[in-house]
């Protein structure tokens, strides 16, 4: 696998999911399964921590657009932190700030949802 | 500057969009131009041949893409010319985002993000087997 690193935390009812790397077609299909195996432990909190994200093409965002209505039927929410502006700018062509939250930290990212 | 012609010859993986990324940010960094609309550049063409992989060639990985840079002084240029079934990306509409939320899935993303960022993009169907789509970004119309 190239570039490419998930790792899962949880921070009280909140599971946070660290992408380091690059996300495109190639390594979508294995950040799927996080999200798969987060859906399958009926865990609906999400916060995307993406501070070591390097690259993101359309195929890493389909990911978090196809995920992210499962967890708010089930008053959950997917929620974006930390993100590098060459990364950010690739959300921001697709509007994706109108659609979900995004948070400069991870604490405060944590604190939103906590407090709902 | 003396127009500079490059071309490389990939296989249809997605393991090798790394390769692909490499060599237009390689290319396109000896363009004199700015860091960012080499990003710009280097996601544009990595959209088109990721849509190449999966729709030309549905996913078969013995597809041949072929990628050709020219930087000239007024533009840069890139032609990505495939032999897989039609697949005219200009035809994909633009996608209704939040309908993809609630729908669970997603489509026409990259066409999109190629569209906002490139200045102008053609698409020609030739010899009744390759597509060829070519890719230009003007320097006088970058900000």
């Amino acid at each position: 696998m190239q570039d490419f690193k998930v790792e899962l935390l949880q921070k009280d009812n909140v599971q946070v999911v660290k992408i380091a790397g690059i996300l495109d077609a190639h390594t979508t299909g294995e950040l799927e399964k996080y999200f798969d195996k987060l859906v399958f432990e009926k865990k609906y909190h999400v916060l995307v921590n993406l501070t070591e994200l390097n690259y993101i093409s359309s195929a890493g965002l389909g990911v978090f657009m196809a995920y992210v209505e499962t967890m708010r039927e089930n008053n959950g929410d997917i929620k974006f932190a930390e993100l590098q502006d060459k990364v950010f700018h690739v959300f921001d062509l697709l509007g994706f700030p109108m659609l979900y939250e995004f948070y400069k930290k991870e604490d405060e990212a944590l604190k939103k949802f906590i407090e709902g | 500057m003396k127009t500079n012609i490059n071309e490389i010859s990939i296989q249809s993986k997605t393991e090798n969009l790394q390769l692909i990324r490499n060599f237009v940010q390689e290319i396109a960094s000896n363009c004199e131009l700015d860091s960012s609309v080499i990003a710009d550049i280097v996601l544009s063409v990595d959209e088109a041949c990721t849509n190449v992989i999966e729709h030309a060639y549905s996913s078969d990985t013995k597809g041949e893409i072929i990628l050709k840079i020219e930087c000239a002084d007024d533009k840069i240029l890139i032609e990505i010319t495939d032999f897989g079934v039609e697949f005219n990306p200009i035809s994909v509409p633009k996608p209704n985002i939040a309908k993809h939320l609630v729908e669970k899935k997603a489509g026409g993303l990259g066409v999109y993000i190629i569209k906002q960022l490139m200045d102008e993009i053609i698409y020609q169907r030739k010899d009744e087997n390759t597509n060829k789509l070519t890719l230009i970004k003007y320097r006088d119309q970058i900000a």
